[in-house]
């Protein structure tokens, strides 16, 4: 049986946000939902400044606690690993996204915000047919991609490919070749995202390359003071 | 599958205490042979059930009056059912029959043990560890919220606010489950049949420790005696009705917690049962099933107290409590108290998507721990 | 394990009807980034985008970006155009009353006409949105400016995006290797250049070809820890304005470690050639009787004499080896004249103190022995590429600093190796073939004016004669699908604009430009259109499909364009009998070399590889075939910037008067702002106004999805500049200098360099605070040695707006 698993490599990432518009695009979310996120985090201060991009999404652990703590039985983990949130099951108690430590999971309780004049077809008739309002939504994996043998649509629009997605238990799948070969030929190891919540995540990630140093005397910019007015 | 688990346990208990002795023929001309009196204290009068009266120190005025009036579990008989001659003749045959505590079997002295302060004391400490358990647990569903990272934002907020959001949403998404009725009142009425139901038993058992502490006879439309049964029936129905979903919902199985929701739903039906089966072998005077019904609901009982924090019987406060920090969570987030929420492109995770940071820092190694972290949203 | 139907997903199953079409596509908005695109249709509703990722070599999959992505909600946005308009109240103002396209089109003709009578038709302006992204559209309304004989500004030069300091040194105003060869590099200096957030197709090249492959080194030059920055191994937090001063102390370490490419210098430069010192011009051929006046001379050490350099192949001869330096004498008519060669003079220049790391260190503020370093991986760590960024270029000393730059990298030979060149992706209006036979009809073009003159009022003192400004000014505008002012120099424009009798904008957005207008003109957007895309990031050639037609009112640029020129100038219609197809037909066949053989219905397949190197790393003509700089500038014919380029090498010595007279014949370092009136000196804080991921230019300012991300305008200050004006973050701010202000919010964060603001480019005003986006921004001054030639966005002045300087103050 498959193993699903995406791989994120922060090496390749630049933070451009399009796995965040394509999986909009892809799930007809409404406003200010993200199923796929990137965290944009600036590490020290000045000059000693690094920064990171951490694209996040459903991890979808092995030992999910959405999963667990759906009263309705409307999450449910496939055999393939996907882990899936029933719009039809759900009822919108909310405790999964408590129980999500990595809050990919999103509930709106009041009617859903959308972009576009509410008389526009492309939103009428083909993107809020997509999700069900005030229930509790997540990333799929585009499970419905996957069925149909396509990458989900975050991989496909990755435009650094730092996205990675594959069956782990096929040792010729994208993924795995591409540990293996990260692991021998840059000596990174993918790490999964709060191990100590226990959860067994899918989702990986593997470090960044970049020194990220700096280098500076560290002096305030001069101001340009005029000629005879420029001090000693 | 389901109904051969539920079979099994009903044998099981059964077999284990309903050791009825054969009757020998021979005995048959005694009036206590006869007698009802059989079915408790056994053939030799040592005892089943019943305590051991074969050579009773009662006098026979106090023998007479335990048989008119009855003794915990045992039932009063009239002159009808046994005349004051038939009585003497049994205190008679009584005292010649030997006294061997040899023959005294193991279920009276269980049954000797089971008395209702033990009983009481056995589900305080079953119900202490499966407490201890649950917290545990409950610190283990509770942490991964992040939620005091929330803190600042709290205080901002206001604590007193926070207190009250979340008691609103454990009574309201808790106790009254509003995400159901809104979604659905057939099942919110089927789900409050087993909630409720189970909430009156858990009533019922409080109440009867005050006012009924060593369990006597009650009149029939006592409000200790409806609010059992009642509860009982509403909860009885309702994990029937579960226990139908479960055959007939073909995606009941989440791929992860099936056990424990089995274990749950089935021993919650058998507890139930065995309550009212009780009931009903003292309604129909099957003294020699009492002990054997009353144990085996002890035992469930028991089992779905010391499984609760693994079942899915947890959902019953884990649910509550997740919900209720997600309102809170909702909440101060939406006040705009911090700016962090107010430019996060979806409101409400901050505290989470910090704690992924950290996360991620530790992973990245020693040039990324222990740094000034800010989780910007934009540009 | 089945799911309910209710997994959310794009079609649920049953799948819908045969309604649904996916179209191979491409967008061509202004980042020139020409990506692939699939589009899903259903009921000619666009259901879906996503990267075609079909481009035969598999290094460029995929392609497209957020922007392209979320075009849905521009094209079903809230701002759409969804028919003509005629301004009714005064400019501005917002009154407009609805028209149909009849009578849209028999209002701008009369004025048309009107202004063709009282003032000549030159005095009107065609304006379009950079023309390299679209050959047939925009070219279709090149060809009504021809026919018309109306004058034509190009979006290229008065963004600013065109650097002098190129055209100066090459002969063509950017070179731009395709940026798969960013995957050979060793060593990448990223000038100024913020690659991870303006070329996100193309950042894969950096991160996964560059870097994770081939272990290169990313230095990132940005006064901002910029997106791209994170990339980097190092980071320069450079002082703004002394990125020319960094330039030329690298090569004063390149020079003093002799780690010069002197076979490189010989061959492509003007180094070795010589410069008299009476008149300070170069020392011709003719003047020492050795041949004509086009041909120059170097000194030959081997034969100890003067030696001709050949002006039809950039081929030497083996045994020669050119003198660098050394003061000469020699005869000319009679008088001795010294002569020295350039290098000479540079190595002078280059070598003084003030352009040692030491004392560049403190004006830069970058440690000496880290420029050193920089200097030494870059000569040695090869292949080693720089790209060049605008923060460096929209400056008035810009082209200084990119010959600076030029310099840096020629010295040791950085140029037409896949991974070695020095490029700068400003904008792409270099055309992948020639188009001249579809945008000017017969050879005729229209009056090119560069946009400047029109908003300073008119021509300067020094305008090069070859503008033919109008002599009664500019009285009418049409602007296509562009937003001149949500610019930085857009408060003069404005006032010009006011000047005029006919404004007319067309657009598919109702952006502040066309709230300007008298009519604005809906047009549809790249998806609802037919057009020929190619673009300097790949090379390949692509078309843009009809994915739906026009929506809502709005008719395609060609189909406008033809209807003018039919009412205006009926004669003229027999001109314009084409469809698109037949446009594309017509340039493919008459397009050049490029694109030989290349059919139509090749390209309705999917991406055609140009007839290029494989990687493309700019002048690949010069450095492989030897042929003499300048390349060709398409739709220019060859030769065509031969009078600034005259050595047909790449130069380093201007001789042109315009030059002595500023003292920058060679690359000197000028301080930045040394030019602004002293009361702009004074203000504390510069400003950078860098392209923000959220947008390409101004499109997408108003796109309702990114704006769920990307929420508000914000200046970007350190916390320490915070502190000082009691700034806390999210506070609402107000940018100031004396020529005026706006307000946003705060975001403090610590990766700025103290004393730079930073506030993304282009909001629409009405995302501030307050305000106007250009108030502060310094205007119009036209660099004299940008007059020096004409030749429309190849030579011709640019912009400075980065000069700016300004202060914060929290608002109340």
């Amino acid at each position: 049986m498959a193993r699903y698993s995406m791989l994120i490599d922060l090496t390749r990432c630049i933070g451009c946000d399009a796995c965040t518009l394509a999986c909009k695009q892809e799930n007809g979310t409404p406003l200010d939902v993200f199923f796929a996120r990137v965290l944009n985090v600036e590490v020290g201060e000045y000059p000693n400044v690094k920064r990171v991009y951490i694209p996040v999404l459903c991890n979808h652990c092995e030992d999910a606690p959405c999963l667990k703590s759906c009263p309705n039985k409307a999450i449910v983990r496939r055999p393939d690993g996907i882990v899936i949130l029933d719009q039809d099951r759900c009822r919108g108690t909310g405790a999964c996204v408590s129980a999500c430590p990595y809050g990919n999971i999103y509930l709106t309780r009041v009617d859903d915000r959308w972009y576009l004049n509410s008389d526009e077809p492309y939103e009428r008739d083909f993107v809020k047919k997509r999700l069900e309002p005030q229930r509790a939504r997540k990333c799929t994996y585009c499970a419905h991609r996957v069925d149909e043998g396509l990458d989900p649509a975050c991989v496909v629009a990755c435009p650094t490919t730092a996205r990675i997605f594959g069956d782990l238990d096929d040792p010729d799948s994208v993924i795995s070749t591409y540990i293996d070969e990260q692991r021998e030929q840059t000596g990174r190891k993918p790490f999964k995202l709060l191990p100590q919540a226990g959860t067994k995540p899918a989702g990986m990630y593997l470090g960044v390359m970049a020194d990220q140093a700096s280098s500076t005397l560290g002096e305030d910019a001069p101001v340009p003071l005029p000629q005879g007015v420029r001090t000693p | 599958m389901r109904l051969l688990l539920n079979l099994l346990l009903l044998l099981v208990t059964a077999s284990a205490f309903a050791q009825g002795e054969p009757i020998p023929e021979a005995t048959k001309t005694e009036v206590y042979s006869t007698s009802n009196c059989l079915g408790c204290h056994g053939q030799s009068a040592m005892g089943g059930l019943g305590p051991p009266i074969a050579k009773t120190k009662l006098t026979y005025d106090q023998f007479l009056l335990v048989v008119r009036k009855g003794k915990g579990m045992m039932p009063a008989t009239n002159e009808t059912d046994m005349p004051d001659t038939e009585v003497s003749k049994v205190y008679a045959e009584l005292q010649a029959k030997p006294y061997n505590p040899d023959q005294i079997p193991i279920a009276y002295k269980v049954s000797q043990a089971l008395t209702t302060r033990n009983v009481a004391l056995m589900f305080l400490a079953a119900a202490l560890i499966a407490f201890a358990i649950g917290s545990y647990r409950l610190v283990k569903w509770v942490r991964p919220t992040s939620i005091g990272r929330l803190f600042p934002s709290m205080a901002r907020f206001g604590f007193g606010k926070c207190v009250w959001i979340v008691v609103k949403s454990l009574v309201v998404d808790g106790l009254f489950v509003s995400s159901l009725w809104k979604a659905n009142k057939h099942r919110w009425f089927m789900h409050g049949l087993m909630l409720y139901g189970f909430l009156g038993l858990l009533l019922a058992d409080v109440l009867m420790s005050i006012y009924n502490p060593t369990r006597g006879d009650l009149p029939l439309l006592s409000p200790l005696k409806v609010l059992p049964v009642v509860s009982g029936g509403m909860l009885l129905l309702g994990v029937m009705y579960v226990m139908y979903r479960y055959r007939s919902d073909k995606f009941i199985d989440n791929g992860l917690t099936l056990s424990g929701d089995f274990l749950f739903v089935n021993l919650m039906f058998h507890s139930v049962l065995a309550g009212f089966l009780t009931l009903m072998v003292a309604r129909l005077n099957l003294s020699e099933w009492v002990m054997t019904v009353y144990i085996y609901h002890l035992t469930v009982v028991m089992l779905l107290i010391i499984t609760a924090p693994f079942s899915r019987f947890q959902h019953a406060w884990v649910v509550p409590i997740l919900a209720s920090i997600t309102r809170l969570t909702e909440a101060v987030s939406a006040s705009g108290v911090n700016i962090g929420f107010e430019r996060e492109p979806s409101p409400g995770r901050h505290h989470k998507s910090l704690a992924i940071v950290d996360s991620v820092m530790e992973s990245l190694g020693p040039d990324y721990e222990d740094k000034k972290v800010v989780l910007r949203y934009f540009p | 394990m089945a799911t309910r139907h209710a997994v959310p997903g794009r079609f649920s199953k049953p799948k819908p009807d045969e309604n649904v079409r996916v179209v191979r596509t491409t967008d061509s908005p202004n980042c020139t980034g020409a990506c692939g695109w699939l589009a899903t249709v259903v009921n000619d509703v666009i259901v879906d985008l996503k990267p075609a990722a079909d481009y035969p070599c598999e290094a460029y999959n995929p392609r497209g970006c957020l922007r392209g992505m979320s075009m849905t909600h521009l094209i079903y946005g809230p701002d759409r155009i969804k028919q003509p308009r005629i301004r009714i109240g005064a400019r501005g103002e917002g009154k407009w009353r609805d028209a149909s396209w009849d009578e849209a089109l028999d209002f701008i003709p009369d004025k048309m006409i009107a202004i063709r009578d009282n003032y000549g038709m030159e005095s009107m302006l065609l304006f379009n949105q950079v023309v390299g992204t679209g050959y047939v559209q925009k070219g279709a309304q090149v060809r009504m400016a021809s026919l018309l004989g109306l004058s034509f500004a190009t979006a290229y030069d008065f963004n600013g995006d065109i650097s002098m300091g190129f055209t100066q040194t090459v002969g063509i105003d950017c070179v731009e290797c395709e940026t798969k060869s960013w995957g050979h590099c060793k060593t990448v200096i990223l000038w100024s250049s913020n690659v991870f957030q303006t070329r996100i197709p193309d950042a894969k090249f950096l991160t996964k070809h560059a870097k994770q492959q081939n272990n290169c080194q990313i230095v990132c030059i940005d006064p901002r820890c910029s997106q791209t920055a994170k990339g980097a191994d190092l980071w320069l937090p450079i002082h703004p304005g002394t990125d020319g001063l960094l330039a030329l102390s690298l090569c004063h370490v390149i020079i003093n470690e002799q780690l010069v490419d002197w076979k490189f210098l010989e061959k492509y430069t003007d180094l070795a050639t010589l410069i008299r010192e009476d008149n300070g011009q170069r020392l011709r051929a003719s003047d020492v009787g050795l041949g004509e006046e086009a041909e120059f001379v170097v000194w030959d050490e081997v034969r100890d004499g003067l030696f001709v350099l050949p002006m039809d192949s950039l081929k030497l001869p083996d045994n020669v080896r050119f003198a660098f330096n050394g003061t000469r004498e020699v005869e000319i008519e009679g008088k001795r004249v010294r002569v020295t060669p350039v290098y000479d003079l540079l190595e002078d220049e280059v070598m003084q103190p003030r352009y040692s790391p030491e004392e560049a260190a403190s004006l830069t503020d970058i440690p000496a022995e880290t420029i050193r370093k920089l200097a030494r991986d870059f000569a040695l760590q090869r292949p080693s590429s720089i790209v060049i960024g605008m923060g460096v270029n929209h400056r008035l000393h810009g082209d200084l600093t990119i010959r600076s730059i030029l310099l840096f990298a020629t010295l040791v030979g950085a140029h037409g190796k896949p991974g070695e060149s020095v490029s700068i992706y400003s904008g792409q209006h270099h055309f992948r073939l020639d188009v001249s036979s579809w945008w000017f009809p017969n050879g005729k073009r229209p009056n090119s004016v560069p946009m400047h003159y029109f908003v300073i009022g008119g021509p300067t003192e020094t305008i090069n004669a070859k503008i033919k400004y109008p002599k009664h000014g500019i009285k009418g505008l049409m602007v296509s699908h562009a937003n001149p002012l949500v610019t930085e120099f857009s408060g003069p424009l404005r006032k010009a604009i006011d000047d005029t009798e006919l404004f007319v904008a067309i657009d598919f957005s109702m952006s502040p430009t066309c709230e300007y207008a008298d009519v604005v003109l809906p047009a549809p957007t790249f998806w609802e259109k037919v057009d020929l895309v190619g673009t300097s990031c790949h090379p390949y050639l692509q078309m843009q499909q009809e994915v739906v037609p026009p929506q809502y009112g709005s008719r395609t640029e060609f189909w406008i364009a033809k209807e003018l020129v039919r009412r205006v100038d009926p004669t003229k219609l027999k001109d314009f009998d084409f469809t698109e197809k037949d446009a594309i037909q017509l340039m493919l066949s008459t397009g050049g070399k490029e694109v030989e053989g290349i059919t139509l219905q090749q390209l309705e397949c999917g991406p055609v590889r140009l007839k290029v190197h494989d990687p493309e790393c700019g002048l690949d003509e010069q450095f492989h075939e030897d042929k003499l700089f300048p390349p060709r500038a398409y739709p220019f014919p060859e030769g065509a910037q031969r009078e600034f380029l005259k050595t047909g090498r790449m130069e380093f010595y201007k001789e042109e008067e315009s030059y002595q007279r500023l003292g920058e014949t060679i690359p000197i370092y000028r301080p930045a702002f040394e030019h602004l009136p002293e009361d702009d000196q004074r203000m504390p804080l510069s400003i950078v106004t860098p392209h923000s991921k959220w947008r390409v230019h101004s499109t997408h300012s108003n796109n309702p999805l990114l704006l769920n991300l990307n929420r508000k305008p914000v200046v970007e200050i350190n916390p320490k500049d915070a502190a000082r004006r009691g700034i806390r973050d999210g506070d609402q701010v107000e940018i100031f200098n004396n020529n005026g202000s706006y307000q946003l919010w705060a975001l403090v964060t610590e990766a700025i360099k103290p004393g730079v603001l930073c506030v993304d480019h282009a909001w629409w005003d009405r995302y501030l605070a307050n305000g106007k986006y250009h108030a502060v921004h310094t205007h119009q001054k036209i660099k004299p040695t940008h007059e020096t030639y004409f030749l429309p966005a190849v030579y011709a002045p640019g912009q400075h707006w980065k000069d700016t300087r300004v202060d914060v103050r929290k608002v109340n």
